[in-house]
């Protein structure tokens, strides 16, 4: 087969996967079956007409993307009047380890100040310099992500307590802590700001007044932040524990978050130990980044994993006709 | 989604007409790949039926019985080195239903009446 016709046929049995995702283990056997048939068939004929392997592959996409409506009303057929998505479990949990992934960096972009004595009015001049469009869409995104995160708890609990309930409840513990404390550093974030227009409408005593009580907010901004990220990549241990425990991704992966965790520790016992903060901070980010590669590599394996498809060795029985 | 069930579609009156033609020039199975390309042929289209369309359409033919189908033989596929074939026939319900459908606008409820597949 040549690789372009390789190509599409890739690309129509990922699609067939795609729409039949969750129906019935015979329902997506005989659809399966009956497309590659198709495909088979197509290939076969054209190359009998002597077309060449990409006008082929061409013809093939162009009948997935033509059908691709018929295919979703076929889905819904298929699921019945109420229109149910039956999406496996563990792909969800895929999509949610991926999710978090994106939360993980939202949460992680919230601090940033220059909290040092020296410089901080220069950092309230320019957040109260910030439009109110860019300070609409931080709140927003916070809100989200904050809200997202306990989203995804829940999500983990549902999928995977069967498998679990210890680690899932763990897990989903973790994420929800993780959750309030992103919302609490967004409230907080909210309050910086504010406080950021007061000083620049103020002058004299008030101002000093004001920037006093704005570094604090500060701090707490980065502190509940800090702990919300590191709440958040905590997490990620007792799912990587689940996932790999109960081989739903290659147990090798595991090793990922193990190092990450060996390195965080590190990265604190030396912050403990020694006044050279460069390599406790090369060590966390390490740490961190162990973790999302584990996350990235975890949800695309449970979002894409073929579910294992032995081909219907019988006969589809079809109702008689009249 | 909402078509009502006693309601044919021109593409499926047409598929049917194909399957038909088929039949009486002496193929009485069909399967996917054949019957879209002498879909294709007939109605001198420029390209092959979608896929989505054309096995919705027969999977809701075979539901209200205007053609059955069977999986052949897998032996007859590997031999030939190739997957098998779902083949589908017109039941003598799916001829009638042509024919009303034309003269009806769609419609084929006088065939389907005491249809045990719609009851």
């Amino acid at each position: 087969m040549s690789g372009w016709m390789s190509a599409a046929t890739r690309f129509t049995q990922t699609w067939v996967g795609a729409y039949t995702t969750g129906l019935s283990r015979q329902d997506r056997e005989v659809r399966h079956e009956e497309i590659n048939s198709d495909l088979w068939e197509h290939q076969y004929d054209r190359a009998a007409d002597g077309a060449p392997a990409f006008v082929v592959a061409l013809e093939v996409i162009s009948r997935v993307l033509h059908g691709m409506p018929s295919d979703i009303l076929w889905r819904f057929r298929m699921e019945g009047p109420k229109m149910e998505i039956n999406i496996p479990l563990e792909r969800l949990a895929g999509a949610l380890l991926i999710a978090l992934v994106v939360m993980l960096f939202v949460t992680a972009s919230i601090s940033g100040y220059d909290t040092g004595v020296e410089g901080f009015d220069a950092e309230m001049t320019r957040l109260a310099n910030l439009s109110t469009l860019a300070d609409n869409v931080n709140m927003v995104l916070r809100l989200v992500t904050g809200l997202g995160i306990i989203g995804a708890a829940a999500g983990f609990y549902v999928a995977l307590q069967r498998r679990s309930q210890g680690l899932a409840a763990l897990a989903g513990f973790g994420l929800v802590a993780a959750g309030v404390l992103a919302l609490v550093a967004g409230a907080l974030q909210v309050a910086l700001v504010e406080l950021a227009e007061q000083f620049v409408a103020s002058s004299g005593t008030q101002q000093d007044q004001v920037l006093v009580t704005a570094r604090s907010v500060a701090l707490l901004v980065e502190a509940t932040t800090g702990a919300a990220f590191i709440t958040l990549l905590v997490s990620t241990y007792p799912l990587a524990l689940l996932l790999g425990k109960e081989k739903l991704v290659p147990r090798w992966a595991i090793a990922l978050p193990l190092a990450g965790g060996a390195l965080m520790i590190g990265a604190g016992v030396v912050s403990t130990f020694s006044n050279e903060v460069g390599n406790m901070w090369l060590a966390m980010i390490g740490g961190g980044l162990c973790a999302v590669l584990w996350l990235v590599i975890a949800g695309l394996y449970l979002i894409f994993r073929p579910q294992p498809l032995a081909l219907a060795s019988e006969p589809v029985e079809q109702p008689a006709s009249a | 989604m909402n078509r009502r069930s006693d309601t044919l579609l021109p593409f499926e009156i047409s598929l049917l007409e194909c399957a038909i033609g088929l039949l009486r020039g002496g193929t009485d199975e069909f399967y996917g790949y054949a019957i879209a390309k002498e879909l294709k042929d007939r109605r001198g289209a420029r390209r092959l039926t979608g896929h989505g369309t054309l096995y919705r359409a027969l999977d809701r033919l075979s539901q209200i019985g205007l053609i059955e189908s069977r999986w052949e033989d897998p032996n007859a596929a590997t031999s030939e080195g190739r997957p098998r074939r779902r083949l589908y026939r017109v039941t003598a319900v799916g001829e009638q239903a042509v024919s009303e459908a034309r003269s009806n606008d769609g419609r084929i409820a006088g065939v389907l009446k005491g249809s045990p597949s719609l009851s």
